[in-house]
């Protein structure tokens, strides 16, 4: 199956996360902010990102756009909890920036997978 | 004619009568004696004996030497009749001698008495020439000491006179006098007066020579500055007192006047504005004790301050609702201010009424929109959170759905359950707090556990804290921290400051916040006026980037923000000093750029000595 690198500050749905990709066969890695996740890619090169876009230190925005830059072929989805701060949508954003998928938290299991797959067969 | 003169009179006349009786005797015998030689010559013996002096003669016999004796007897009595005439023409030359004396000497007396008069008078003399031009003056010296014969004598009046001084009036002065009319009390203002101001009033007529021809005027002066001046100050002051009442009846404000010293303390004045305002005319109003104006709902207590200006005699200002003559109610300020006359005895009361219905209006509508304001405000804090908790709560939702599906098809598992309930326990743990900050809408004045309201905050504040900020709080004492205010406001002055001090640290950093009680001392030390012993003092302090002088001078203005467009509205702490102030509370901050920030927060704490704190009108509605 594909290599997934999950990036959220929260530890609990990072967990919940792993737990349900690793059912369905992905080899999961797990970072906790936009910086972290941005080392790990370069070494891991995964076929999918799955990133939160609130965090500390790096932002999801940014690491859709560095992503982009070095590894346009890797499809970024964005998943955000925040939805709306500051009357901005920060998933639109994402969007703008070149998220392949963008999913507003607490999301369904199988609309998470289906969106996974959707991702990877680009 | 005195009875002396008449006496003597009286007596001069008889001298002359003396004086003509033998002489008209002596004239008589004559004749007699010639009829008696006409008798002898015819009948020589006929009628001796009816001689009138027959018996003075008649005891010496007849005879030649009885004719003899005759002629003597007349000699006697015509030497008699010169006597008594020259005794009696000096008789006479007497007392017309004595007359003329006594006439000299009242024109004498006549002479002192105007001398008498002219020395004791305030007055002077004058005259003058044809020619207008003063010629004499008299005066005494002591009762003129200023008056100068040398600035005046060979001068006019139009020459002595200030013509500043009234000029029509001395033109009319000078028409008179061209006229040869005369005049009584004409005033005008002396310019020969050297150092000052010197007032003079003349009455003068004119005169004329047998003939007829003028002469010049005689007259009289007296200086009046006196009461030309006495006359200007009470014209000054009637006008000054015709102005007030002009300012008194033009003015807004009603103004009424009782008086305490009579029974009932009635109502002797109003202004015009009074009638405006109350709908009561003066007639009305004027004799009345000023009860009639209170309403039913007049508050008792503005009334109770109103009653005791009346009786200590002291000022007062009150606000208080009162009632028109229609009935219609009106919201009046009310001062009152006792007059006192100059040996302290109360005379009036000055009352000031102000109909300040529509300022009491505003100020309704202005605690309304506060209140709104505040509440948008506490909306708008609320939003802001919930960018934090949102984002944390949608967190644990999506654990609990993924977590959830996933036990459902691939059958449960401790470990598995376990998160769940733990995500679940957090959107609780949530879901509680969120509901506590927007508990209730208006203040309400209560007991407040501080510490419960302090840890709240802090539980609260760390929702959206960043993972490496932390908040470290810390409750030094025992005590129960109890005091009298609105626990949401009290949460919401916490929550805000802390909120500003996570947001200065950024990323990065610490945040102590400490809930201590301290004395009324310490407060005082840090330059509060305090009025409570006891004071729960708590502080907010961070390491974060601090602020400048400048920032630090203006954070309490509202909407004065430091934060990007978008991320904060400049209210937060507007609202928490305006919360602390509300509570009869302090705040200070203490700050330095790059180094951090520390705001303290003193509030009231309840005790035994500030038991008695006053609720906020606001909640009272």
């Amino acid at each position: 199956m594909a290599n997934i690198l999950i990036v959220d500050d929260d530890a609990l749905l990072r967990e919940t996360l792993r737990v349900v990709l690793e059912s369905v066969g992905h080899d999961i890695r797990l970072a906790t902010n936009g910086a972290e996740a941005l080392r790990i890619v370069e070494s891991y090169k995964p076929d999918l990102v799955l990133t939160d876009i609130i965090m500390p230190e790096m932002e999801g925005i940014e690491l859709i756009r560095a992503v982009r830059k070095i590894y346009p072929s890797t499809p970024v989805i964005a998943i955000s909890g925040g939805g709306r701060t500051g009357n901005v949508d920060f998933l639109r954003v994402a969007k703008t920036f070149g998220a392949a998928a963008i999913m507003q938290k607490p999301f369904e299991m199988d609309a998470l997978l289906n969106t996974v797959q959707t991702s990877l067969a680009r | 004619m005195d009875s002396l003169l008449r006496i003597k009179l009286v007596v001069a006349l008889l001298a002359a009568l003396l004086v003509a009786a033998p002489a008209a005797l002596g004239v008589k015998q004559m004749r007699d004696m010639q009829a008696h030689a006409i008798d002898t010559v015819f009948d020589t013996d006929a009628h001796i004996a009816d001689l009138p002096l027959a018996p003075v003669i008649s005891d010496d016999g007849g005879g030649p030497f009885q004719e003899a004796r005759g002629y003597w007897r007349l000699y006697l009595a015509a030497f008699a009749a010169v006597v008594m005439a020259v005794i009696g023409a000096t008789a006479y030359i007497f007392v017309l001698l004595d007359r003329q004396q006594r006439l000299a000497g009242k024109q004498r007396a006549a002479l002192q008495r105007y001398l008498d008069a002219l020395d004791a008078s305030s007055d002077w003399f004058w005259e003058t020439g044809p020619d207008l031009r003063f010629t004499e003056l008299w005066y005494s010296q002591d009762g003129q000491p200023s008056l100068d014969p040398k600035r005046i004598l060979g001068r006019t009046r139009a020459e002595i006179a200030d013509p500043q001084y009234d000029p029509a009036g001395l033109q009319r002065h000078l028409d008179d006098l061209a006229a040869r009319q005369p005049f009584r009390d004409f005033v005008f203002r002396s310019a020969t007066a050297r150092d000052h101001e010197r007032y003079v009033s003349v009455s003068g007529k004119p005169i004329y020579d047998e003939a007829g021809s003028f002469l010049g005027y005689r007259g009289s002066g007296r200086v009046v500055t006196g009461q030309v001046q006495q006359k200007a100050a009470l014209e000054a002051l009637l006008q000054r007192t015709a102005l007030l009442a002009a300012a008194i009846d033009h003015a807004t404000n009603s103004i009424i006047i009782t008086d305490p010293r009579q029974n009932d303390n009635p109502i002797v004045f109003v202004n015009a504005a009074f009638t405006r305002i109350t709908g009561y005319t003066a007639a009305e109003a004027i004799g009345r004790n000023t009860r009639f104006l209170r309403s039913a709902e007049t508050d008792r207590q503005a009334l109770a301050t109103l009653l005791a200006a009346f009786e200590n005699m002291k000022p007062a200002k009150v606000t208080l609702l009162a009632k028109r003559k229609d009935g219609v109610p009106f919201w009046a300020e009310v001062n009152v201010g006792p007059v006192f006359d100059g040996d302290g005895k109360l005379t009036a009361f000055v009352i000031i009424q102000n109909d300040v219905t529509a300022r009491i209006q505003t100020e309704k509508q202005r605690d309304h929109a506060e209140s709104q304001f505040r509440h948008s405000q506490k909306l708008e804090a609320l939003g802001t959170l919930a960018g934090g908790i949102a984002h944390d709560f949608n967190n644990s939702l999506a654990s609990i759905v993924l977590m959830t599906q996933f036990c459902i098809k691939s059958g449960s598992s401790e470990k598995k359950l376990t998160t769940i309930l733990a995500a679940a326990r957090h959107a609780k743990s949530l879901v509680s707090k969120i509901l506590a900050f927007s508990r209730r809408e208006e203040a309400v004045f209560q007991e407040v556990d501080l510490r419960q309201c302090f840890q709240e905050s802090v539980e609260l504040c760390r929702l959206g804290t960043p993972a490496l900020v932390s908040v470290d709080a810390l409750v030094d004492g025992e005590g129960p921290f109890a005091m009298h205010g609105d626990r949401t406001q009290i949460v919401q002055v916490f929550t805000n400051i802390m909120a500003n001090a996570i947001h200065a640290v950024g990323e990065k950093g610490r945040v102590a916040v400490t809930l201590r009680e301290v004395d009324v001392a310490y407060v005082r030390n840090c330059g509060f006026r305090s009025d409570a012993e006891r004071y729960a003092c708590v502080t907010i302090e961070d390491n974060g980037v601090g602020m400048t002088e400048e920032v630090k001078s203006r954070i309490f203005e509202p909407f004065f923000t430091t934060k990007p467009v978008g991320q904060g509205t400049g209210l937060g702490l507007a609202v928490v000093h305006g919360i602390v102030a509300n509570h009869h509370g302090h705040i200070y901050v203490e700050s330095a750029p790059g180094i951090g920030t520390t705001f303290t927060v003193f509030l009231r704490l309840a005790g035994l000595s500030s038991a008695t704190v006053d609720s906020p009108t606001l909640a009272s509605a």
